[in-house]
């Protein structure tokens, strides 16, 4: 295995609320290799915008993160002041959203706003600024960018403003991307092109990239390994082919049982019952025990993370039988 | 989940600014010394039995012909000045309150049913609107009060003419963001009457800019029927509201009797801007983008 | 399939919106300045019938027309041309300002936090539609809503609450009971399970399958996710561009896609595969969306199409044939 490039340990993301203190994230860790693409997955308030943003650093009151580390080559990012943090955003993690509008202003021309963007850390001439500009507009795949460059964000459509927005998060040549469900709000057609694209940027430029959406298709598609979040705490890990073969946690199988594509036309779909727990207010032990099906009296007891080979999970009872095989359906 | 109930999270928050707390307090006094003006005011103003002539124009402090202290002096006719502007604030909240209602009801109806209607119905309800709205509403009101002679509701009638306009633009500009979501189309295919989708689902969504409006109005409509009143053009004599007894006292400031108008000019700034305070507040917490 | 009757008919429907010009910009077009009022061909002469029982799913991506023909069949907006019937009679009344005249189809919507009106109660939500209508007494709502929150999974309690007290995929069940308590015979479902979450829309489906079975919904299921509506639908209908291009039996479509566009538009989705060592199997499409401001000529796909010729940047195709209909010059055969 190539060398770790990003290391997260133990880390806890807490919010103080109104209706009392909640960890987002806890006690989460996973490492990322150079080159490596590696899918977080969960529903909505499982904490996996939350770990990406944890790993930013862009946590703001009330929430802050209250323990564990989260090291880049080593060097330990929580704590960093927010000078020393802005230098890293950008230039060595670079961040990519579900709506690149959050990320491009409206009044700034693309080529405006992406010199700004690489001046924000490194001195260069205005030319060789565009130029590089131009050179990553075309490896994110926008045709005729040296024009282009002059354009406004409202004159590109929304796929073509999302692989702008990602252009930018390649400009300073991160070593990691982190893209937060970037293709949930693009077409299929569209998200089918940028899956592609991804894929081979990061194989190219051996960007290493986590990958955070609640698509299990779309994950893995481009990722090589799987997390899988529930509640705010990481329930599953490993190589991708290997937890969709013969996912461990019920929790992961359940997600996948419940795909359409898992049962006949017409034919019920296999449900997970209840909802996603308040995490305020979360169940003793195991978090899922509530809309377990395997859930047994020992469950009360929150399960360790345990590690087998390269794989890893946090369950008492762990399933074992693997999926059948399904034929290609969306 | 959060249990608390919006209201209370409202309060909380509002609490929070001193200033407004403190104006809140003033207006709540100030009403309620003016519901119990009949009970706690030493005399009846209004009635003409009870006035002595020869303690007309008499200086703060001054313990009249009936025994009591007149703490705030007498006017020209001898009414107690503090008597004379409890009654005073009475009327003024009373027509404020009463006129800023109709106002309200009036124009938040039109301008929800201009955003829901749209096409040409909108674009004429508001064009009139913003003619309207690009004349002073004291040049209105005025010639309204002119022409509808004295009275209660004359003068009433004169306030909502002149003020409905601000409530149709802002009950307009937030039903037709409104109207553009779900739900209205959800009551459209059931299919709801109109008016059941106006006055049940949409015009209660308008309520928050609705509010803040409706503060600031009711403080402007007692300014402005304080005005008219000041121009004689208010309310009859025998029932002189605040604006009145300032200009009846006007004549006499030069001589040195400053307290007819000062004292009911202090009142009436008082309440008008406490009710401010407080609308700045109400308006600062309902508007989402200065939200943190 | 058996040939049942057609319930709902769509005759040659076209929605336009025309940008309203205003007075000031109207003075600015005289002073030579330009102003837009490109018309929009959200929906383009659109004829299909869904027969009765059946779930009909309407595929497309985003604006491609699907949710303007949905609200269009719902009867929230007004047809610019052609009609929606139900019964052979229209959804929307006559006149300058027509309105729906019937209670016999309703709507589910996508999202359900804007759906149901935040400051009206869930038992109210439910029973206003109905009373007004007169399918239940003012005596009897009480029990007319618990029947309808116990049909969609609510427990009767939920009927004094406000919507912000319930999560998204109860809301959707309540904007669920909010339609059938009106007694409908046709459900239009605008993309009922793209806001919620995965675990949770596997319950809503199972919700709608249930339903079905129970009390006989025709549907008209408008989705861009191809695998619920694989799974839910009896035939498909795909949406290109304001226009249908490909409409059939279910199998048919996703084992022999016929118009170019429905074959690029399946192959590009992310398919997962258990039990083999390629994972995930996609192909994108080429090009971008165009603009229905400015749709091209002829047959709208013929600017992506692999198998483009040149009667196809001028002459649009018809939608033809009658169990499995395609509106392409050169459609594939099967096995192709």
């Amino acid at each position: 295995m190539s060398s770790r490039l990003l290391e997260v340990s133990g880390l806890t993301t807490r919010f103080e609320t109104r209706s009392g203190a909640l960890n987002a994230v806890e006690d989460v860790s996973f490492s990322v290799s150079e080159g490596e693409i590696v899918g977080l997955v969960g529903e909505s308030g499982s904490g996996k915008s939350v770990t990406g943003f944890s790993i930013l650093g862009l946590i703001d009151p009330p929430g802050r993160i209250v323990s564990g580390s989260v090291k880049l080559n080593g060097r330990e990012l929580v704590g960093l002041s927010h000078a020393d943090l802005r230098s890293v955003r950008g230039r060595e993690i670079a961040m990519v959203f579900q709506d690149p509008s959050a990320t491009l202003n409206p009044v700034l021309t693309i080529g405006t706003q992406m010199r700004l963007a690489i001046a924000a850390h490194e001195s260069m001439s205005k030319a060789a600024a565009t130029h590089r500009c131009i050179d990553v507009l075309t490896i994110v795949g926008i045709p005729d960018a040296a024009r282009r460059i002059e354009a406004y964000p409202h004159q590109f459509s929304g796929g073509m403003r999302q692989r702008v927005a990602i252009a930018i998060a390649l400009l300073n040549r991160p070593r990691l991307i982190i893209c937060d469900e970037p293709t949930t709000a693009l077409d299929v057609s569209i998200q089918a092109q940028i899956l592609t694209e991804m894929k081979s940027l990061a194989a190219r430029l051996g960007t290493a990239m986590i990958w955070i959406s609640h698509d299990l298709a779309t994950v893995s598609s481009v990722a090589s390994r799987l997390l899988v979040m529930y509640a705010g705490r990481l329930i599953e890990t490993g190589p991708i082919a290997a937890v969709l073969r013969q996912p461990h946690h019920p929790y992961t199988r359940g997600l996948l049982n419940s795909l359409p594509g898992f049962a006949k036309p017409g034919q019920d779909l296999v449900q997970i019952p209840g909802a996603m727990p308040s995490l305020v207010n979360l169940p003793v032990g195991c978090s899922f025990r509530p809309r377990c099906t395997h859930a047994q009296d020992d469950c009360t007891l929150l399960p360790a993370f345990a590690t087998d080979g390269a794989r890893a999970f946090r369950c008492h009872h762990p399933l074992d039988l693997p999926v059948p095989a399904s034929e290609a359906r969306p | 989940m959060d249990r608390s109930t919006p209201l209370a999270r409202f309060w909380d928050e509002f609490r929070t600014n001193r200033v407004a707390l403190v104006a809140l307090g003033v207006v709540l006094l100030i009403s309620a010394l003016a519901i119990a003006a009949p009970v706690i005011s030493p005399q009846n103003p209004y009635d003409l039995a009870n006035l002595v002539l020869m303690d007309a124009r008499r200086p703060p402090g001054f313990v009249g012909s009936k025994g009591f202290t007149h703490w705030l002096g007498t006017d020209a006719q001898g009414r107690d000045l503090l008597s004379a502007i409890l009654y005073g604030l009475r009327i003024s909240i009373q027509i404020g309150l009463i006129a800023g209602a109709i106002a309200f009801a009036l124009g938040a109806t039109l301008g929800a049913f201009a955003a829901f209607l749209g096409g040409r119905v909108e674009a004429l309800i508001m064009r009139i609107i913003d003619l309207q709205l690009s004349f002073p509403a004291i040049l209105l009101a005025l010639v309204l009060a002119a022409l509808l002679g004295q009275g209660k509701w004359p003068l009433i009638t004169a306030l909502v003419t002149a003020q409905y306009a601000y409530f149709a633009r802002t009950a307009h500009g937030a039903a037709s963001t409104e109207r553009s979501k779900d739900y209205v189309d959800a009551a459209l295919s059931t299919p709801l009457k109109a008016s059941r989708v106006v006055f049940r689902h949409i015009l209660p969504n308008c309520l928050p800019p609705l509010i803040v409006v409706a503060t600031v109005q009711v403080a402007n409509s007692i300014a402005l029927e304080a005005t008219l009143s000041f121009l004689g053009l208010g309310l009859p004599v025998t029932e002189p509201s605040l604006g009145m007894l300032i200009a009846n006292g006007f004549q006499y400031m030069l001589s040195g009797r400053y307290w007819i108008s000062i004292y009911p000019g202090l009142a009436l700034i008082i309440l008008i801007v406490a009710i401010n305070l407080v609308g700045d507040q109400v308006r600062d917490q309902l508007n989402p983008r200065l939200k943190r | 399939m058996s040939e049942t009757r057609a319930l709902v008919e769509i005759d040659s429907v076209s929605k336009r919106f025309t940008p309203s010009v205003s007075l000031g910009e109207r003075v600015a077009a005289w002073l030579g300045s330009p102003i837009d009022t490109r018309t929009v061909h959200a929906v383009d002469a659109v004829s299909f019938d869904i027969r009765n029982g059946e779930v009909l799913g309407l595929v497309g991506e985003s604006g491609c027309g699907k949710s303007t023909l949905g609200r269009v069949i719902a009867g929230i907006h007004p047809p610019s041309n052609g009609s929606a019937m139900i019964d052979g009679l229209a959804v929307m009344g006559s006149g300058s300002k027509p309105l729906k005249t019937t209670t016999r189809i309703q709507m589910v919507f996508q999202d359900p936090f804007a759906s149901l009106d935040p400051r009206v109660r869930i038992g109210e939500t439910i029973s206003e539609g109905p009373l007004a209508h007169h399918l239940v007494s003012k005596v009897d709502a009480r029990a007319y809503v618990t029947r309808w929150l116990l049909a969609v999974g609510l427990p009767a309690e939920a009927a004094d609450r406000f919507p912000h007290q319930f999560s998204g995929g109860q809301r959707q069940r309540v904007a669920i009971a909010r339609a059938l308590a009106m007694q409908p015979d046709v459900l239009v479902c605008d993309e009922p399970v793209a806001s919620l979450d995965v675990s949770i829309q596997a319950q809503i489906i199972n919700l709608f399958l249930k339903l079905r079975r129970e009390l006989g919904l025709t549907m008209l299921f408008i989705s861009h996710d191809l695998g619920v509506v694989r799974h839910i639908s009896d035939r498909v209908a795909i949406m290109y561009l304001g226009r249908i291009v490909e409409l059939g039996p279910t199998p048919a479509i996703f084992a022999n896609p016929r118009h170019p566009y429905t074959r690029a538009l399946l192959d590009s989705v992310p398919k997962l595969v258990t039990g083999s060592d390629e994972l995930v199997t996609f192909k994108p499409i080429q090009g971008e969306l165009p603009s229905p401001l400015s749709p091209p000529s002829g047959c709208h796909f013929h600017l992506r199409c692999p198998f483009v010729q040149a009667r196809c940047s001028t002459e649009p195709p018809q939608l033809d044939g009658r169990h499995h209909a395609v509106s392409c010059h050169f459609p594939l055969s099967d096995g192709e």
